[in-house]
Parts: C-alpha cells; sequence; structure tokens
C-alpha cells in the first residue's frame, strides 16, 4: 500500500503539522471570525465559537489538512459548531451578551440607518435562515456550497433563503425614515 | 445595486466592524488551551473510570445511590472472558459481510449480486434493515434524499419518499415498520415490504428533525403505532405521532431523546462544550439511571442494551465504543480505539453483536463486535480514497 500523505506527515513529526496549522490559521481565522461574529451577533460570543472550533480542527488536523477544501471544512466546523445542540445549550447555560456595543451603532461616514436596521433584522432571523443568510450572501457561497456546508438540502436553502429575504424586506419596510436596501422591493 | 450585492455590502460593514467592537484575533496558545481543555475532557473522563473500576474490584458497596430511584452508573463487571484491547485495523479474521446488508461507494450491496437495483439515482445516505429487505435513502448531487425499499433479493419498489436530508430511518422491533421524516416535517411510515405507506403527521416546526424509534409492527389507521421524532440539532424537541391524531410534543426533560425502547427514552440531560450527562427515563418522566460518561446511542434490538460513546462527541468520529446494561446502565464493554483510530458509525447488527466502520490513516472497514469484546472484518479494509469521508454506510435495526 503506498504511503499516504498523513503517513509522511507523522513521519516528518508532529511540528510539522503543527506549524502547518499555525500557519494556515494566521491566514484564515479573520475570516472566520467575522462570519462568527454575523453567525452569533456577539464579539465574545463569535471569539469563544471560533476558538472551540479552531480547536476541534486542530485536533483533527491530520485527518483534514490534506483534504480538498480546509478552508470549506474549517466552515463546516464553525457553522456546525454554532449550530448544533452542543453549542446551542453551552449558550443557555451561560449567556453572552455585548449589546451595549450594538445598540448604539457606530456612526461611520457611511451610516445612513439602514446598516442598523438591516443588521437588526438579520439577528432577528431564525437560527438556519440566518446560516443561510450569512453563508450565501456574506460568504457568497453557492447554494450547493451553502447546502453542504449546514447538511441539509438544496431545496431547503433555497426556501429558507427566501423566507429571510421576505422577512428582511418585510422588517425593512417598516421603516419610514429607509431609501436604500428596501426600495429594491 | 441588486438586493443581493446590497445585502452582501451591508453584512461586509457588519462584519468587519467586529473588530471596531473589541473583537480581536486568537492567539495560537488560546486555541492550544481549549484543544488541551477538550483532551483533557475525554482523559478526566477516562482516568476517573479506570480509578472507579478499582474502587469497585475493592470496595464494591461504594456505589453511590442518590436517591431511591437513581443511581450512578455502576462500573463493569470484572471477568477475564471479555477482550477489551483497543479496537485497530490489524490482523483480524474475516467473518460474513454485513448480515442486513450495507452500502460501500455510495452504491447498496445485494446479497444476490446478480439482481440489479434500477431507478436509484445518487448515492446511498441512510440505511435500515427491516423485513425482507432495507430502506435506503439516496442522496442526488442536489442534496435531495429520496428514501426506497430495496427488496432482499433485489428490486425496489414502485413507490419512493422524499426525506429529510441527513436524517435517519427508525424501525420498529420486529422490522415491520420504517419511519422517516419528509422535508416539510411530515413522518412517514413504510411498512408491509414497502407496500404500505401512512402519514402521520406534520410536526409544527417542520425541518430539522429525524426519526428516532417506533414501537409497534402496524401504523395503519387505528393501530397503536407510536413514533418517535427529535430534532437533529438547534432546540432540541421531540414529537410522538400517532396515527390519526394530532403530533405532540413530549416533555421537556425528554427533547433529547436517541433511542426508545418498551416505554424507556435514552437521551442526554446536559451538554456542555466538554462532555455531556444522559438518562434512561420511563414515560413518567422517572430517571431509570444516568450517567456522565457515556453518550447514549441506541438499544439493542431486544432492549437489553444501550450501544454508548463517550461523553463528548464533536461531530468528526468516536474513540470509544460501550455497550450498558439497558437496566441499570452497568458498563459490559468499553472499547478505545488505537492511536488514530476513529469510529464513524456504529449500529446493533443483532442483539449480540455491533458493527463499527472505523478508519486509521489511509483505510476503513467494518468490524464485527461481540458483547465479549471478540472482533472481526465485516468487510475487510479498503484503501481511503478520503480519509475524512467513510466510503461505508450500515443499517440501522
Amino acid at each position: 500500500m503506498p504511503t499516504t500523505v498523513r503517513e509522511m506527515r507523522v513521519d516528518e513529526g508532529p511540528d510539522a503539522a503543527h506549524a502547518d496549522f499555525a500557519s494556515w490559521m494566521a491566514a484564515r481565522q479573520g475570516r472566520l471570525l467575522r462570519t462568527a461574529y454575523l453567525l452569533t451577533g456577539d464579539v465574545h460570543a463569535a471569539e469563544d465559537l471560533v476558538q472551540t472550533a479552531l480547536a476541534k480542527l486542530y485536533l483533527a488536523w491530520d485527518r483534514v489538512a490534506d483534504a480538498p477544501s480546509v478552508d470549506a471544512y474549517a466552515r463546516k466546523v464553525l457553522v456546525n459548531e454554532h449550530t448544533s445542540m452542543w453549542r446551542r445549550l453551552w449558550r443557555h447555560r451561560e449567556v453572552v451578551s455585548d449589546t451595549s456595543t450594538h445598540e448604539v451603532p457606530v456612526r461611520g461616514e457611511e451610516y445612513d440607518g439602514v446598516g442598523a436596521a438591516l443588521w437588526s433584522a438579520v439577528r432577528a432571523l431564525p437560527e438556519r435562515q440566518r446560516a443561510v443568510v450569512v453563508l450565501r450572501y456574506y460568504e457568497q457561497l453557492s447554494e450547493k456550497e451553502t447546502a453542504d456546508a449546514l447538511g441539509v438540502s438544496l431545496g431547503t436553502v433555497k426556501s429558507q433563503a427566501s423566507r429571510a429575504l421576505t422577512t428582511l424586506r418585510t422588517h425593512l419596510g417598516d421603516r419610514d425614515d429607509l431609501t436604500g436596501w428596501e426600495a429594491h422591493r | 445595486m441588486n438586493t443581493e450585492t446590497d445585502l452582501n455590502t451591508r453584512l461586509t460593514r457588519e462584519a468587519d466592524s467586529f473588530f471596531r467592537n473589541g473583537g480581536t484575533e486568537l492567539d495560537l496558545s488560546q486555541v492550544l488551551n481549549r484543544a488541551g481543555e477538550i483532551r483533557r475532557g475525554r482523559r478526566m473522563r477516562a482516568t476517573m473510570l479506570m480509578a472507579a473500576c478499582v474502587l469497585a474490584i475493592a470496595a464494591p458497596t461504594a456505589l453511590v445511590v442518590t436517591n431511591r430511584h437513581v443511581t450512578t452508573q455502576p462500573q463493569p463487571t470484572q471477568h477475564g472472558r471479555v477482550d477489551e484491547s483497543p479496537l485497530a485495523l490489524g490482523d483480524l479474521p474475516v467473518g460474513d459481510s454485513p448480515h442486513h446488508g450495507f452500502s460501500e461507494d455510495g452504491t447498496w450491496q445485494l446479497r444476490v449480486a446478480a439482481n440489479g437495483l434500477g431507478g436509484l439515482r445518487g448515492q446511498v445516505a441512510a440505511a435500515a434493515a427491516v423485513k425482507d429487505g432495507a430502506m435506503v435513502a439516496m442522496r442526488r448531487e442536489s442534496g435531495e434524499m429520496t428514501a426506497y425499499f430495496i427488496y432482499e433479493q433485489g428490486g425496489v419498489s414502485e413507490q419512493s419518499w422524499p426525506m429529510e436530508s441527513g436524517s435517519a430511518f427508525a424501525v420498529s422491533d420486529g422490522g415491520n415498520v420504517a419511519a422517516f421524516v419528509e422535508p416539510d416535517g411530515t413522518v412517514v411510515a413504510v411498512q408491509d415490504r414497502g407496500t404500505q405507506s401512512f402519514e402521520l403527521g406534520t410536526i409544527p416546526r417542520g425541518t430539522g428533525f429525524t426519526a428516532v424509534a417506533v414501537d409497534y409492527e402496524d401504523c395503519s389507521e387505528g393501530a397503536a403505532c407510536n413514533v418517535y421524532a427529535a430534532t437533529r440539532g438547534g432546540e432540541p424537541e421531540t414529537y410522538l405521532l400517532q396515527p390519526g391524531t394530532t403530533p405532540k410534543a413530549l416533555s421537556p426533560a425528554l427533547a433529547h431523546t436517541t433511542d426508545v425502547s418498551s416505554g424507556r427514552f435514552a437521551g442526554f440531560t446536559s451538554i456542555s462544550d466538554t462532555g455531556s450527562c444522559s438518562a434512561v427515563r420511563d414515560a413518567k418522566l422517572t430517571t431509570l439511571w444516568k450517567s456522565c460518561d457515556h453518550r447514549l446511542l441506541a438499544f439493542s434490538p431486544d432492549g437489553k442494551h444501550l450501544l454508548a460513546s463517550g461523553a463528548y462527541g464533536d461531530g468528526m468520529g468516536d474513540g470509544e465504543l460501550a455497550v450498558l446494561d439497558s437496566d441499570n446502565g452497568k458498563v459490559v464493554l468499553d472499547l478505545k480505539t488505537a492511536a488514530e483510530g476513529v469510529l464513524t458509525q456504529m449500529v446493533w447488527e443483532d442483539d449480540e453483536h455491533l458493527l463499527a466502520v472505523m478508519h486509521q490513516p489511509g483505510r476503513w472497514a467494518v468490524l464485527r463486535i461481540g458483547l465479549d469484546g471478540s472482533r472481526e472484518y465485516a468487510v475487510e479494509p479498503v484503501k481511503a480514497e478520503d480519509d475524512t469521508a467513510s466510503p461505508f454506510v450500515l443499517p440501522t435495526l
């Protein structure tokens, strides 16, 4: 039987795999943190989610380092970690919130009120719809890639995305002061 | 600017605010510390179990009884005939192939290879052994799943049914009924060799459920059939579906049900990042016994035992296979995998044997494991084309 890449890694010693993981993490964790923030809506919860997801990725690194797409695998771990009942129960036990940082949105030059309203509406979406929105419209995954990441059917992704967009439009449509996003209805 | 582009722009801006709102990148040491916590959680439970074994030998009366109903998990009986050496894909005897069939590389393996399975599109994603055949769920490229009845000697039922993606079948003890959940939350029971099917009701929450148990051999209108369906993630909930009635949500105490047998519910009672506790309860919610060393997966066909694994599960495979006495939680068998060994699926084959899909670097195989720890290959090791995805799917009972 030919020597596998994984066996070669073992031969190279743990330091090589460790350095490999560290390098990947340095390059990718920023994106994971941003995605986690959109999923959780909370800075501390996002950091904790990514910390756990990266730890699990590290423990499985020998198995996944040579997978076709480590990024896709990591994203799947992150999303599963967030949506799984393990994660949800932990969150129920230790409710974390930094709402103070969100109640008063940062008013940058581009602040027009729509962003805060949209973010509020996204945060209010049911968990699965929110995950679909984040993966489809932030990560810009295809419907198929989104379905793979969430472990659901293509039809579920389509229906959840459709419902989410309808909800967001309805939510934003309730505001009289908005002239941006909902104008495309 | 269209809606999707606008949404991307807004979300990107919000995502970038993670750092403006005080978020910081993680140090490698933080990740390694968390990995260490996860590892230590596993080791601690193993160490506590070993220490408790010693205590059990020296002073068996030390078992703690918290009240007259609830006992902590007793320790394994010490007898020399149990092989508790680590599971490994080594030099093992080769036995029969899985008695109820199996899938390899997405294709269901028939006992009589000459008989075809025309009409099946996609790859086998889930399977269940039923009377005179198997229920098999095929997943297409789109991710959508379709359920079929496959006859033991070949051939496929005329009827097929849509099935919730990622869900599984539940089968009655006698194997006459297989239940599953459709994508819209409708629970369906297929019986009598796939010739009859009954819609038992639609779970109000819709998607995200899987069937976990069926306790009767007939689910036709008016029959005393109970089908249980539970969430696969998200907010935990378990529903009871009976012919001709509205689906009922069970008590939150049974929300995490993983299997039901003779009125006993196995499932989680608490879950954390580093472990879990589970219990067996009766229908009156009395806790019969509990364990924080194992998570409970499935009752044996005769209901006497429970297949279990480690209390910590991360979805990447298990390093432990255990069998517990379903009456009291006593450990009958507790096997760990050898270094780098991972178990990706464990099922009962009959009352006395389990099948487990195991991976070690570069290889996958199906092991048959007896309650005495004996083991043989049900499918000899094959070269791993993909170290992260098993080529095998085993049918549940």
